[in-house]
This record gives structure tokens, C-alpha cells and sequence, in this order.
């Protein structure tokens, strides 16, 4: 570890205290809602160490905090490469897509809901992680997902869709296979039934 | 216990199920206090000058981007230490995120390879741009072509399309999808507007994603890294060998694909060989992606031959995709039944 040769300014550990403070618990949230306990401590760390080494970029005001949502996003979404790059070098993984509820609400109840999220694509299941468990307006949402506020509005219609129809399959005991919707290679000869035009 | 709820809405369903419910409630604090004081601690004595590769900040850039390759760098360098047990999928991440993902990997990241990813995640970035989607075929009766173009700004779509006979696709026209509004012309000149959110959803899942570019290119870095035999051609220029299985997602990006869900795939197509083929323009984004094969082993395409061209252009670039003049409406409702 590099360490400073002696006590860092008092105003810069003030200002990120002060940041620190703010946002620990949101971000330690934020964390805990998308990965398990080790893999949200790490995170939580490399989210604030960044900050602290990147204080001078850091937003003030309310922005500091979708700053680090964002930062946590791309920690968590490196972190989950790394998985799917052991994955394939065959080591062995613990592999938890959905964190398991903390003392939260009854798990009998949640479970088919977080089922039917767990069936969206990536995208989708986030947009509606940030405005419903984070409770960020659709401004804020899309500072962090990187987009515009219309594609925010666009993206959170139409996750809502799918998650209601997700959740009906649920309802009905009617398991969805696969994970997102992947769609399959080209048919590269299609026969007779597969030469039908699609709109 | 969860708030009282509207139970047919699925976002107060989803709010309810929240795993991790706010932190304003102390009992679901993550990290107790005098762990959050001693990462706090620990933080502050790290040096922050110390080298480090950039992370993406909203303050930088207002639509930040996924990603990049420079991200993953700084868990190569110093963390503060902490008391936390690594284990399960965090010494799996850790491994990644320090030095274990070189040192365990007989077959790291090539040059290549970290090319290609670099490219792909840098174009990323880009919401906004055009891309050309060739589909050229032939099953032994005919050669078939599918083009289209899009041009995508972010939030919203044009899609021109145009199909060979052999397929009875020879329709010639154009879509666009405008603040959840889909716009039609089929060819007779005529424009339809139709606002209703199940065919503007019906149009995404059709493999038309208002994020085509972006989307694209993140199945391009997936797809490569799970390549272990990315060759360099030539300057910007570089090919990789994959299988169905790993490019049903890349290929699902793709429009009119026809959903079908991994799983369903036999193993004898799931495994049939893909050529992926690849040019990064002079700015180190993608420009052309070509993937092409012969045949699908154990089937009665064992014949075929085909390739899907993809072409992005003018990344970052906005596009005006407006609404048509001389619309008319159309009520769909009563199509799908509501009525």
C-alpha cells in the first residue's frame, strides 16, 4: 500500500469526510443490493478509495452521491467480468446473482419478485434497481446509467412491462428459461416454416 | 415489515422486495460504525497521488460511459488493507481486481485480444451514431440479402429496411421509434404513427435496441474475451474464432434474429464454429464487424453459408431522427384485442 509520507491536508480530510459521511450507508446499500456481503465490503472500499485518490473530480452537492453510484456500478460491473472471465477458466465460483434479503421483508413474498427481475436483462433489472430501490428521480438514474433522461423514462416503461409479465409467469408457475431474452444465430438456411417474414 | 402496496404494480411489488432495505434504518447498516471509521482511516493514509488509472465521472462526462478498459486498472494498484475475510465471489473479484487474474490465468489477455476489448468498450461510449446490419446468405436455392440501416441518437430509432424475394422479404421500408412512439412506413409512402408502448417494446425485442451501437459493442468485448484465439491480421484489424453458443448474445443484438432462448439451442449448433471478424477505425473504436459461417453440423443447413456485416459509423455523432410529416394515426387496440 502507498501511504502518504505524512498526515494528508486537513481540509481535503474534511471535505471527504464530510463526503464520507454522506453517502457511506447509501453506497454500502447500493452494494449490498446487488452482490454478497464480501464482494459489497470490497466494493464499498474501491468506490471511497477512488473518491478519496479522485476528490478533486468529485461533484459537490447532491451530484457527489450519484458520482458514486456511478463508480459503484462500474466497480461491481468490473468485479462481475472477473467472475465470468474465471468462469471460463474453469475455477470453481460462488456465484450469487441475487444478494439474500438482510432482515428485510419476508423472503416467502420476495422471492418470486426478485425471480421475475432476475429474468430482465441486465439493463432493464438496473434501471428499475435505481429508481425503485435507490429512489432516484429519472435525472438522476440517467446521470448514473450514462443516458438521457428520455432514455431513462423509455427504458424504466418498458423494464416495467417485462417485469409484469415476468411476474404473471411467476403468478402462473410458469418459470422463464432463460435469464434475458437472447435471441438465437441467424438462420443461415432457413427452411420453408423459417422463410416467413418478420416485421 | 413493507409498506402497504398497490399489489398489481410491479414497481411497489419490486420496492417491497427491496434485499437490502434503506440505510435509514440502522439495523440494515452494512458495515458497522467502527468498521466504516476504520475503512475511513485506512483510506485517508493511502497516498492519493499514487498512480491511477481513471474511473469514469459523471462530473467529466455528463452520460458517462460503461466500463472502459482503464477501469479495471486500478484494482491492480494499492488497497487499503481491512479486516474483511476475501472469500466466495469476493476472492474471485479480488483475484481479477489485484493480481490474481494474471497470475492464475495460463491464457491472460493477449494484445490482441486487449485490443479488440479496448475497442469495443470505447465505443461504448458512443450513444449516438449509425450502423448498417448486412445479412447475406445463401441455403443452395438462392442468395439472400437483409440490410438494415439504423441510425440510433441515445434515446431515439430509424431503422430502413430491405429484404431479398428469396426470403419474401422484399419489403422496402422504414421504422422509427420516437419518444415510445413507433412510426411506420411500409413502403407505400405513407406514414402511420402508433403509440402504444406493446409495439415499441415489440420493436426492441425484435432485436432493434435503441442502444444498437452501444449494445453491440458490449457484446463484441464479451464476445472476444471469451475467444482464445484472437489473431491481429493487420493493423486494426483482427479475427477471432467462436462458437454459437458464445455468439447467440453478440448476434442477439442484432435485429430480427427471432428470440429464442439459450437453453433451447441443441449442443451440435451451440458448439458449430463462428468466424468473427473485426476492423477498428484510426480512433480505436469498432468499425466493422463481420461473422460468418458454413453450415450448422446435424442440420439440413450442413449446406448453408452465411455472414452478418455489421458497420458503425459516425459514433458520437448526432443523429436527427425526426418525427414524419403527414402522419396518420392508427389504433392498434383494437388488433390485439382490447376492445
Amino acid at each position: 500500500m502507498t501511504r502518504t509520507e505524512g498526515p494528508p491536508p486537513d481540509d481535503r480530510v474534511e471535505r471527504f469526510r464530510a463526503l464520507y459521511d454522506a453517502n457511506h450507508a447509501d453506497i454500502v446499500g447500493y452494494c449490498r443490493r446487488r452482490a454478497d456481503a464480501d464482494l459489497a465490503s470490497d466494493a464499498v472500499s474501491e468506490v471511497f478509495l477512488t473518491a478519496w485518490r479522485r476528490l478533486d473530480d468529485v461533484p459537490l452537492g447532491s451530484d457527489a452521491r450519484l458520482w458514486l453510484f456511478t463508480t459503484a456500478r462500474h466497480v461491481l460491473a468490473n468485479a462481475r467480468r472477473s467472475e465470468q472471465r474465471r468462469d471460463r477458466l474453469h475455477l470453481r465460483l460462488v456465484s450469487e446473482p441475487m444478494p439474500a434479503p438482510v432482515d428485510g421483508p419476508d423472503a416467502s413474498s420476495v422471492e418470486p419478485v426478485l425471480r421475475a427481475l432476475a429474468t430482465l436483462s441486465d439493463d432493464d433489472q438496473e434501471v428499475l434497481r435505481l429508481v425503485t430501490w435507490e429512489s432516484l428521480a429519472h435525472a438522476e438514474a440517467a446521470t448514473v446509467l450514462g443516458c438521457s433522461v428520455n432514455a431513462v423514462a423509455i427504458r424504466v416503461h418498458r423494464a416495467r412491462a417485462r417485469l409484469a409479465a415476468a411476474l404473471a409467469d411467476e403468478n402462473s408457475e410458469v418459470r422463464p428459461k432463460g435469464r434475458a431474452p437472447i435471441r438465437h444465430v441467424p438462420d443461415v438456411a432457413p427452411t420453408t416454416n423459417e422463410s416467413e417474414p418478420r416485421p | 415489515m413493507s409498506e402497504p402496496m398497490d399489489s398489481t404494480d410491479p414497481l411497489e411489488l419490486l420496492r417491497s422486495a427491496n434485499p437490502y432495505p434503506p440505510a435509514s434504518d440502522p439495523a440494515h447498516e452494512g458495515l458497522r460504525s467502527s468498521d466504516a471509521e476504520r475503512l475511513f482511516q485506512e483510506i485517508i493514509m493511502t497516498d492519493p497521488a499514487a498512480p491511477t488509472a481513471p474511473v469514469v465521472s459523471p462530473a467529466e462526462r455528463p452520460f458517462g460511459p460503461a466500463p472502459t478498459k482503464d477501469d479495471l486498472a486500478p484494482r491492480r494498484r494499492a488497497r487499503p488493507g481491512r479486516r474483511f475475510a476475501i472469500s466466495g465471489v469476493a476472492a474471485a473479484s479480488a483475484a481479477a481486481i489485484g493480481i490474481g487474474a494474471v497470475v492464475l490465468s495460463p491464457a491472460s489477455t493477449t494484445p490482441a485480444q486487449a485490443a479488440v476489448i479496448d475497442a469495443a468498450q470505447a465505443t461504448q461510449d458512443a450513444d449516438s451514431g449509425t450502423a448498417s446490419i448486412v445479412f447475406t446468405g445463401d441455403d443452395g436455392t438462392g442468395p439472400i440479402e437483409i440490410r438494415v440501416d439504423t441510425r440510433f441518437d441515445g434515446a431515439n430509432l430509424s431503422a430502413t429496411f430491405a429484404g431479398s424475394e428469396t426470403l419474401g422479404t422484399d419489403m422496402v421500408g422504414e421504422v422509427r421509434l420516437i419518444d415510445g412512439v413507433v412510426y411506420a412506413d411500409l413502403g407505400s409512402g405513407s406514414w402511420i404513427a402508433v403509440d402504444d408502448p406493446r409495439l415499441s417494446a415489440a420493436i426492441t425485442s425484435f432485436g432493434l435496441p435503441i442502444e444498437i451501437g452501444t449494445g453491440v459493442s458490449a457484446a463484441i468485448a464479451d464476445l472476444v474475451e471469451q475467444a482464445d484465439d484472437v489473431e491481429e491480421l493487420g493493423p486494426d484489424h483482427y479475427r477471432a474464432t467462436v462458437t454459437v453458443d458464445e455468439a447467440s448474445q453478440l448476434l442477439g443484438q442484432l435485429p430480427d434474429m427471432g428470440p429464442v432462448a439459450d437453453e433451447e439451442l441443441p449442443a451440435d449448433i451451440a458448439q458449430t464454429e463462428l468466424t468473427v471478424e473485426l476492423r477498428l477505425d484510426g480512433n480505436g473504436l469498432i468499425d466493422t464487424l463481420v461473422v460468418s459461417g458454413a453450415g450448422i453440423a446435424g442440420t439440413d443447413m450442413g449446406s448453408a453459408t452465411g455472414s452478418i456485416t455489421v458497420d458503425l459509423n459516425d459514433l458520437g455523432t448526432e443523429q436527427a431522427i425526426e418525427v414524419p410529416a403527414d402522419v396518420e394515426e392508427f389504433d392498434i387496440s383494437s388488433l390485439l384485442g382490447d376492445n
